[in-house]
């Protein structure tokens, strides 16, 4: 191999290791239409939640299959709609001050 | 000569010394007493502490007033990520999600109520293929997808339950329709999922 591909590959390399389990498939980011201060954007891990229950648990009673079509906010969540429906503290952790990083943390 | 006896002696008197203090208090006294007469004194025992103290009962920490304290019942480990690593992997290094399922890795529930029981799998395979091309001959196993969809999460708005009615395309899928609304997004990629679909493409065992 020449030479002058060692660094570019070793640099790959270790991009490729350190982005090992960073994404997963299924991640869905609710990116915010305008930038709301510090906080974080909410990502949705699909894998953790399929491992949990099956697609017709949330699909469509609670989240339609489509991006953008579920007007998803904190009002709506506290209201027990959306993630609301299990995040209350009792099927599943609750939405708390002291777990706001558990979602909003890209 | 005299510095190389001198040495043994120290050495002699060193290992003596060890040795008796590593005896039983009562054997050192009494070896003492041979040399020292004030050591004849009865030893006295030696109560040592335990190793482990038995545990004093440490109170429950009280809430702070106002900020409730979130009890987290853990299903799956708060590393999670760690713990999808575990799971079965298919040829594209994603979670195999079907093996998973198969070889009871992961028990997904079929509604809040651990008790609801799951809806009945259908086993039906719908076959297509594409105009002279047999070796192309996709299939869509019912069986997986019943697993883990109801019928109404793809008929009628998807897929009319019609032979032959969706035109399905690879550019399509490709584009996110029709099966490329899972596959690729939740389900296993398309693009290194031939063989899951078109089954002649499978490698021999």
């Amino acid at each position: 191999m020449r030479r002058a591909w060692r660094w570019p590959l070793a640099l790959l390399a270790l991009i490729l290791l350190l982005s090992d389990g960073l994404a997963d498939l299924g991640d869905i980011m609710f990116t915010r239409p305008a930038p709301t201060g510090d906080t974080p954007t909410a990502v949705f891990p699909h894998a953790v939640h399929r491992a949990q229950f099956k697609c017709y648990v949330c699909h469509d009673a609670l989240f339609r299959m489509q991006a953008g079509a579920n007007r998803v906010s904190m009002d709506a969540i506290s209201q027990g709609k959306f993630c609301g429906a299990c995040h209350d503290g009792k099927t599943a952790f609750p939405v708390a001050f002291e777990t706001c990083g558990r979602c909003h943390r890209e | 000569m005299r510095g190389f006896k001198a040495a043994q002696l120290l050495t002699a008197t060193l290992a003596g010394v060890i040795a008796v203090s590593g005896c039983a208090p009562a054997t050192r006294t009494k070896l003492w007493s041979l040399l020292f007469e004030s050591e004849a004194k009865e030893a006295q025992p030696v109560v040592r502490p335990t190793r482990r103290p038995t545990p004093t009962p440490v109170p429950a920490p009280v809430p702070v007033a106002g900020i409730p304290v979130p009890e987290l019942p853990e299903p799956v480990p708060h590393e999670w990520r760690t713990w999808l690593r575990r799971l079965p992997k298919d040829a594209a290094g994603g979670v195999d999600w079907m093996r998973a399922l198969a070889d009871k890795a992961i028990e997904p529930k079929a509604g809040l109520d651990p008790a609801t029981p799951a809806q009945p799998v259908f086993p039906l395979d719908v076959e297509r293929t594409p105009k002279g091309q047999p070796l192309f001959k996709a299939t869509f196993p019912h069986k997986s997808h019943t697993q883990w969809l109801a019928c109404a999460n793809c008929h009628t708005a998807i897929f009319a339950m019609k032979q032959g009615a969706a035109p399905i395309t690879m550019a399509k899928i490709f584009a996110g329709e029709y099966c490329g609304r899972c596959h690729g997004k939740v389900a296993f990629p398309v693009v290194t999922g031939c063989p899951r679909c078109h089954l002649a493409l499978a490698p021999p065992r």
